[in-house]
């Protein structure tokens, strides 16, 4: 029975070891999207201009299609109003 | 006599609703917006205008002037920016090298009869001689006035500004800086870093209860002693934040109120290592169904037991009921 149980145990460890180096991979696509919706909701909390607060978000989601580009890639900079 | 005062009547009449026609016709034709300018850097610097044109717009093309010389662009060409907050605009880019950051582009915006009106950013102001213009140095401005520019688009400016006004002797310096404030902003972006600084205050005044802002939310953070004396920090909520650097930013202020040993009580716990488990929380906090591992992990805890574990051990001891 104790055997039993100590098996048991390893199983669920080997489980939990498998799931660290799964959930590590699952967890940043899940920050990713984390990322962008904070940022939607930060673009309306703030009173700044309309222009400055939707920039951040395009940074962010340039930001993310530069991840799998050269680090030469080009940089797109907050889109300011022009008056 | 009446005849003729009646033939000028009408012709003035014919010539006034023609003439009303015309201004008519040209109001009918849309708008054309500048919305906003901006600075796309790769090995040039390309400075970007933002285009907004309503679909009755008449606009054929659009004129770039600037040290390169003359682009026409035609409107057939462009393509709507596709996402972020400027999407359905088009976007104009005139590339300049450093040396030329502060010579002014210019945008016009052309139909078949000529010269377009072009609106400023507000859509209300139109441009003198319908005319845009903007520099390298002219962004470096705008982000230097803007109280709420993150502090690396800050040292990018600065970085630039040096750069576009470095000597010949000094370039080589200027643009080693440069492409490095580039990096470290790329870097920042890539982090999902919502804040430069946090600002904790003591609710209770007795060291014990805290809060602090971030990312326009406020979280809760706790210090206490375990009953077998050792320190303890815990941050309610704290799966919702995901920058790493802002999770080390967010520790070292916790360390400067109350310090946590390591693992061997001798040395002292640092904000990276705080961070990695914090992230391994974060982690099970993704991978767990609803249920009460799931709503420990929501909150981190940092005691010096837990320096240096891996998610590993945080779920052995949870099975072992640890």
């Amino acid at each position: 029975m104790k055997r039993r149980i100590k098996k048991g145990l390893v199983l669920m460890a080997v489980c939990a070891l498998m799931l660290c180096g799964c959930g590590k991979s699952s967890s940043s696509s899940s920050r990713d999207t984390e990322q962008a919706e904070s940022t939607a909701v930060e673009s309306k909390g703030h009173n700044s201009t309309r222009e400055e607060a939707d920039v951040q978000g395009a940074d962010i989601s340039q930001a993310q299609t530069h991840r799998t580009e050269d680090t030469q890639s080009a940089l797109e900079l907050p889109v300011y109003p022009i008056d | 006599m009446k005849i003729l005062f009646s033939k000028v009547i009408a012709v003035v009449m014919l010539w006034l609703c023609a003439a009303s026609g015309i201004s008519a016709s040209a109001q009918s034709t849309g708008k054309c917006t500048v919305k906003g300018v901006s600075l796309t850097l790769t090995g040039n610097i390309g400075v970007d205008f933002f285009i907004e044109m309503d679909s009755q717009s008449s606009v054929t093309s659009f004129d770039l002037d600037g040290p390169q010389g003359k682009i026409t662009v035609s409107a057939k060409d462009l393509r709507p920016v596709e996402n972020g907050g400027n999407k359905g605009c088009y976007k104009l880019s005139y590339s300049v090298s450093a040396q030329q950051g502060s010579q002014r582009i210019t945008l016009r915006a052309n139909d078949d009869n000529g010269i377009c009106a072009l609106y400023r950013s507000d859509g209300e102001k139109r441009f003198e001689s319908d005319k845009a213009s903007f520099s390298v140095i002219d962004y470096i401005v705008k982000v230097k006035g803007d109280s709420r520019a993150r502090k690396a688009l800050k040292e990018l400016a600065d970085a630039l500004d040096t750069y576009v006004k470095s000597s010949p002797q000094e370039n080589d310096h200027a643009r080693e800086k440069y492409e490095n404030a580039k990096e470290n902003y790329r870097r920042m972006l890539l982090d999902g870093s919502k804040a430069d600084s946090i600002d904790i205050k003591d609710t209770d005044g007795q060291g014990r209860n805290y809060t602090f802002e971030y990312n326009a939310q406020q979280f809760k953070a706790e210090f206490s002693y375990r009953i077998d004396g050792k320190e303890n920090w815990r941050i309610y909520d704290s799966y919702l934040i995901r920058s790493r650097s802002d999770m080390i930013m967010i520790c070292d202020r916790l360390l400067t109120l109350h310090k946590i040993h390591g693992r061997d009580m001798v040395s002292y716990r640092t904000a990276e290592d705080m961070a990695d488990e914090w992230e391994i929380h974060n982690s099970a906090y993704d991978y767990l169904p609803q249920g009460d591992m799931k709503n420990h992990a929501k909150d981190v805890d940092f005691d010096p037991d837990d320096q240096g574990k891996s998610l590993g051990d945080f779920m052995l001891e949870k099975i072992k009921g640890k």
